[in-house]
Order: structure tokens, then sequence, then C-alpha cells
């Protein structure tokens, strides 16, 4: 239905054009105060004196890099979590009772209470972000390696697999695709769980700058940041979008074939 | 039966030996600033009514904000599936809108709402309004076409087709997108607390800090989960009943 | 001829404490070697069960089945399964080729000759040009040639067939049965193969096992009086096949209707 034209990369360009287009028309309307919208040009010339300045880039480096590493580390811990608990189900249960309580928590209520303990800089960020992290691709992972067929299992141990060689070469294959499906979904609640730490006690990153802009009534500023802010999530889903299609290529290709 | 309770009952030692461990670690160092289980626990019974009227203002704007979510996004998701060339037009902006996560909106809704109830209830509103509206967009506009045949075959104007086709059969997804909706609500119910300080249990946390209560703000946290646990095994509840004849098939 | 699986007083019972539900009771059997045998009974009398015993992936409850002498306590090795579920076996993230030499994991020799003996594999189903295409992107029917390959591929001793064919169409069928049989005897392959179709039993088989109803024993053998070499016209029309077919036939429906009264 939709023109091929209008896919993909394209259609959020239109998208976006459309929504500055809007934008710029409620602004020149003068609908709401020019202190709470400023036009396009505004929060363009914000933006650039922002990266003139050095302030967004080495802002961003930090934001970005404590999300990424965060997510890597909680996606091993996740995987390396399930794989435990496929191993010993005295394990898998038992931990479900820790992250059924533990998964409705808000990074944010974490970050008060952690302050004492771990100080404001790098600890603070990694227990916050994996605690909050951890979840989704664990809890991905387990279902999935529970769920793997048993003819599979059963054609691996005829041919000999052991215990290892089995989670190896057919359990974690054929887990892997639910695993990056929770570990995308882990990528977002990353970045939010960072971006509400800098807001909350940081001193630097983009969390803080918003926070701190917007206390100033620096608006352009405050747009010109949650654009940066939309821009990683999807920069961090196109990185594992791009790690996923070399992991579990095979499955969306088999996907697209079915459909 | 048998062997599936035996590891539950087992499983209880993991949990168990987290919290042993926990324990020790605050007795090794016996700082008023890392409490242990049991100081929790004293602190919740300590501070149980703070809490309970806390976390009632906490869930009363969540609620809110959930409610109006949904009277908002239900019927625009089903709009926008049931007329096209809109749809095709709006899905790509609302993907947009949604790279942006709730918290970050926190400050700009401050600059146009203040800190009040209002400007809560608005951000919990687009945390809960962005999972229902993309499911639900997503439901009714992959209707299947035979059920469109249905609804011309017997004549149904296009208001009778979304209400009577389009939005008993999109119930499934629009309820995953509810489930979504309901958790990120009392999350986003919090965070709102803890950045735009009035009441609420976000900003008792926070005040829990300020003061050194660490215990005090612990049990508010196990409050929290507890909370989320029963709110979410509900919602589940509910969606079971409501949707049974999806569930059974 | 020495017997290269054994099965001597096999029971096997399910469930625990609320009461027990028997599948196999009294089993006995014998392969031998360079044999084909069939397996055939009523549906639902405990087939799928009795080849996961003799495989080694479910435990017995009483008796002993024994493979090379030796007693069968987990999948032991130089046995080899090629299950009904192929789409399900073939593990889908590797290809066709990958996938057979997956089944010369324990095969000896170096990488390079196990790729050409796979190759040579596939090639002998018929699939010489889809080595590099992965098992969802060719039909179900070419599925199964894979599944069989990797079966053969493990240079097993003894091959054990779960209705193989089953879920392949008529024709695809019966161009299958043919290059079993061939590969079978081009590779003098041992083969023990479990189904409910009594046709395919009596045409694949030097030896028909027939298994009463649960809990379930062999109650009666039939031996096939015709030659190795088998057609599908003329060996379905041979009275010797005829005969075989009629006597498994009438017993598994004597079964049913004693079950039924």
């Amino acid at each position: 239905m939709t023109p091929p034209l209008l896919r993909g990369p394209v259609r959020v360009a239109v998208a976006l054009a459309v929504v500055l287009a809007l934008w710029q028309a409620v602004h020149l309307a003068a609908i709401v105060p020019e202190r709470y919208f400023p036009g396009i040009p505004a929060v363009l010339a914000a933006f650039g004196d922002m990266i003139a300045s050095g302030d967004l880039l080495s802002g961003w480096a930090l934001t970005f890099s404590r999300a990424t590493i965060g997510l890597i580390a909680a996606s091993l811990l996740g995987i390396g979590l399930a794989i435990l608990s496929d191993l010993s189900p005295v394990f898998g249960r038992g931990f479900r009772y820790i992250s059924d309580v533990l998964q409705p928590i808000p990074p944010a209520a974490f970050v008060p209470m952690a302050v004492f303990s771990l100080g404001l800089g790098t600890k603070l960020y990694a227990f916050v972000v994996i605690l909050v992290t951890v979840w989704p691709p664990y809890l991905n992972g387990s279902a999935a390696l529970e769920a793997v067929s048993p003819v599979q299992v059963a054609t691996g141990r005829m041919l000999g697999c052991g215990r290892w060689t089995l989670l190896w070469r057919i359990k974690l294959p054929s887990a892997m695709p639910e695993i990056f499906a929770g570990i995308r979904y882990a990528a977002t609640i990353s970045l939010v769980a960072v971006v509400v730490s800098e807001m909350l006690s940081g001193s630097n990153g983009i969390g803080f700058m918003i926070y701190k802009k917007a206390f100033a009534l620096r608006t352009a500023d405050v747009f010109a940041l949650m654009f940066v802010v939309g821009l990683n999530g999807v920069l961090m889903n196109g990185l594992v979008s791009l790690l996923r299609r070399g992991v579990v290529g095979w499955h969306q290709k088999m996907m697209e074939r079915q459909e | 039966m048998n062997e599936s309770r035996r590891i539950a009952l087992l499983g209880l030692l993991v949990p168990g030996a987290v919290l042993v461990l926990w324990q020790v670690v605050a007795f090794a160092k016996s700082s008023p600033l890392f409490p242990g289980p049991i100081e929790v626990t004293q602190a919740i019974i300590r501070n149980w009514h703070e809490i309970v009227s806390n976390l009632g203002v906490t869930l009363m704007r969540a609620a809110a904000g959930f409610a109006l979510a949904t009277v908002i996004m239900v019927p625009l998701g089903i709009f926008l599936g049931r007329v096209r060339w809109l749809g095709e037009a709006v899905s790509p902006v609302i993907d947009l809108v949604a790279t942006l996560p709730p918290p970050a909106i926190v400050p700009l809704v401050m600059l146009f709402a203040g800190t009040g109830d209002a400007a809560k209830i608005v951000i919990i509103t687009y945390a809960a309004g962005m999972p229902l509206i993309m499911n639900t967009y997503e439901a009714s506009h992959t209707i299947h076409p035979m059920f469109s045949r249905v609804a011309r075959s017997l004549h149904l104007t296009r208001f009778e087709t979304m209400l009577l086709i389009d939005l008993p059969s999109s119930l499934p997804m629009i309820a995953t997108g509810a489930r979504l909706a309901v958790a990120s609500s009392l999350l986003v119910s919090i965070t709102s607390e803890m950045l735009l300080a009035t009441n609420g249990i976000g900003v008792y946390l926070q005040r829990s800090q300020e003061n050194f209560q660490i215990g005090s703000g612990l049990a508010g946290i196990a409050f929290i989960s507890a909370v989320g646990i029963v709110i979410n095994a509900l919602a589940y509840r509910i969606e079971q009943k409501l949707l049974f004849w999806h569930y059974r098939r | 001829m020495t017997d290269i699986l054994t099965a001597r007083n096999v029971a096997k019972d399910f469930g625990g404490t609320g009461g027990t539900l028997s599948i196999i009771d009294g089993l006995n059997l014998a392969v031998k070697k360079g044999e084909f045998v069939s397996l055939v009974g009523p549906s639902g009398c405990g087939k799928t069960t009795l080849l996961l015993c003799l495989a080694g992936l479910q435990s017995l409850t009483r008796g002993e089945i024994t493979f090379k002498g030796v007693p069968v306590m987990e999948p032991p090795q130089g046995l080899a399964v090629v299950f009904q579920d192929y789409s399900r076996s073939l593990l889908p993230w590797n290809t066709n080729l990958d996938n057979i030499l997956f089944g010369m994991r324990r095969v000896a020799g170096d990488a390079r000759a196990k790729r050409d003996r796979a190759a040579e594999l596939l090639e002998a189903v018929g699939l010489g040009g889809f080595g590099g295409h992965y098992p969802w992107q060719v039909s179900g029917g070419m599925q199964q040639r894979v599944a069989i390959a990797r079966g053969l591929a493990s240079e097993s001793e003894l091959l054990l067939l779960d209705e193989p064919l089953a879920a392949v169409d008529a024709q695809t069928r019966a161009d299958m049965q043919d290059l079993f049989l061939d590969l079978a005897r081009k590779f003098n392959q041992t083969c023990l193969l479990v189904t409910h179709d009594v046709e395919e039993a009596v045409y694949m088989a030097q030896r028909v096992l027939v298994l009463g109803p649960r809990p379930t024993k062999v109650v009666r053998e039939v031996t096939i009086e015709l030659p190795r070499e088998r057609d599908q016209l003329e060996t379905r029309e041979d009275p010797a096949f005829l005969a075989a077919r009629h006597e498994v036939l009438s017993l598994i429906r004597s079964m049913r209707t004693r079950k039924a009264a």
C-alpha cells in the first residue's frame, strides 16, 4: 500500500520534516509564548552553540558510553544467569523470586539509596543501570532455553553431545533470537536509567544538562538536548540491530520467509 | 506437580541466601548507611503509615494518568487504523516521538505545567499512552481483511465497524500494551515525583536519603515492589478474564 | 549373524504417586546386523516411548536393552535416530551441509574428508546443489532428505527411524521409500523403522514386528518372503506382499475391535 519510497529511513525523514514544519507553524502563530516554545532556528542555534562549546559532545559521550557499557554488562550477566537457571532448575526458580521482587522498582528509586554506598561516580551508574537492564535478556533467555525443541535436544544427545556441547551448539543458538529481542528492549531501558540517574544525582551527562537548563529556563537548549536523547535511542537501536544481524541473521531471514 | 513444588520450595533458598549475605555484610559494615534486612523490616513497621499514605498519592496519580491515556489513545489508535491514509501519515511521527523516554520530557513539562499534579499526570499519560497507541494502531491496521468484509456485508457504518469489529479484535494486543502501560505508569509516577518533588513515595525516598534514613528508604522500595507485583498480577488476571475467548482458542 | 539390538522383558511406567500408567510391559525383540526391521502397531500403543527407550533417551522401569551387547543407559555411540519432526530436528541456524557435518561429530577423520563425505551424502539423497541453503529455505521433503543424510552421516551401525515419512505427501513418500531402501543397501545399513503405516512397514522390511495395545509388547513376528530388491508397482502386487499385509492388518484390526468391545 505504501509506496516503497516512503519506507524505512525516508519515511522517518519525511515524518521528521512534517513535525518540524508543524512545530514552526505553531511557533509562528504564537499560540504559546516564545519563552516556552522557541522556533526551530532558535533550537538549532542552541544546538550549534552547545556543540561549539564542546559541552554537548562531552555530555553525549558520557551518557552514551555509560548506557552502552551498562547494556553490555547487563546483557552478559543476564545470559549468564539464564544459563545458570537452565543448568539448575532450583536456582532458576529461586532467582525468579528475586527478579519478581526487583523488576517493578523504577531505576530512579535506587539512586538515592545507593548514593551513600556507591558514591556519585561510575559505580552508581553501573549499579543502577545493570539492576534495571538485566531483566529482559535474563527473562527472555531463560524462557527460550526452556522452550528449546525437545527434538533438537534429543538429536544432539543421540550425536553424543554432553551438557556443555548441547548448551553451546543447540540450546544457546536456538535461544539467541529471543535473547536479542530482550537486549533490544534493554537498550531503551538502559538509556532511560542513565538519563534519570544523571538528572537525580549526576554532575555531568545529557540528563544533568537537561535538568540544569530546564531550571535556568533555557527552553531552546532543553529542546535541543531532548532531540539528542531521542537520537541516542535511535543510535543504540541501530547498533543492537547491527549486532543482531551478525549473530542471528539466519533467524531474521527465516521469519521473513515465513511471512 | 510434586516435583515442581519441591523445586519451588528449594528455590526459596536462593533469595534466603541473598538475605543472609546482605545481613552479614550489613553487620560487618555496621553503618546506618548500609542497613540489613532486619533494619529494613523494622523500618517497614515503623514507617508503615507514612509509606502507605505517600504511596496512595503516587498510585492515584498513576491511575489518573493511565485512565487518561486509555481514554485518549485507544480510540485514537483504532481511528488511525481504520482511516488508513491518516494512519500511514501519523504512525512514523508516533515512532519518532516514542524515542523520547518519559523521564526526558519531565523538565519540558515542568516549564509548561509547573511541578503540581497536572504536570505529573501529563507525564504519566505520555508514558502510558505510547505503548497503548502503538499496540492499538498496530492491531487495528493489521486487522484481517475478512473482518472488514464481514463489516461491509453487514452494512455497518464506519463508526460501528470501529466499535464492534476493530476494537474487540484488537483487544488482545491492546491488553499487551495496557500491561506495559500499567507498569510504566507506576514507574513514571515515582520518577516524576523524585524530579518534581512535592509529595508521594518518590519524595518520601528522597527525604529518607536527605535524613540519612537508608533503612526507611529501602522500606519504601519494598512497598513499591510489593505494589508492583500485586498490580501486575491483577492486570494479568483481568486480562485473562476479559480475553478468555482469545486464550481458549 | 549377531544381534545388534536386543530388548528383554522391557517395561516402562509413567506417573508418580497419583497412580502409574503402564506403557510397555514384557516387550522382547532383537535386530540382527544388516537387517531392515519394521515395528508397527495401532496408534497410541506406545511406539514413540519404545523408540525413545531403544535410543537411550528414556530410562526403563524394568528389563534391559542392549546395543552391541552393552546395556543401554544413555544414547550409545553407533546408534542414530531420524525423527519424524524433521523441521524441528534440523538446526535452523546451520546450513544443510553444516547440519550433516553436525551429524558426523563422532566420526573420526579430518575436516576436509568429512566435508567431502557430507557433500557426497547430499548428492546421494539428491540434494547436490543445496548444501549452502538453510533447511527452512527448502521444501519439507528436502528437509527430511537432509535429516536422513545426517542419520547416515553418523556412520551408525543402527539407524532408528521414527515415522520419518509420516509428514510428507504421498508421491514424495513413495520416492523416499525407494531412496531409503537404496541407501540402506548401498551402505549396508541396519535399520529399525517405527511406523503406523502397515503398507510401508511391509514394503520396507524383511521382518515386521507387530506391537499390541497398551501396555504394549511384540505380539507377532511376520517374515516378509520377498527379495531385498523392491519395486513400488511389482512388490505391491506380489502375493507374498499382499499376504503379509493382510496378516498384519487383520491382526491390528482385531486389536482395535477387542479394545472397543
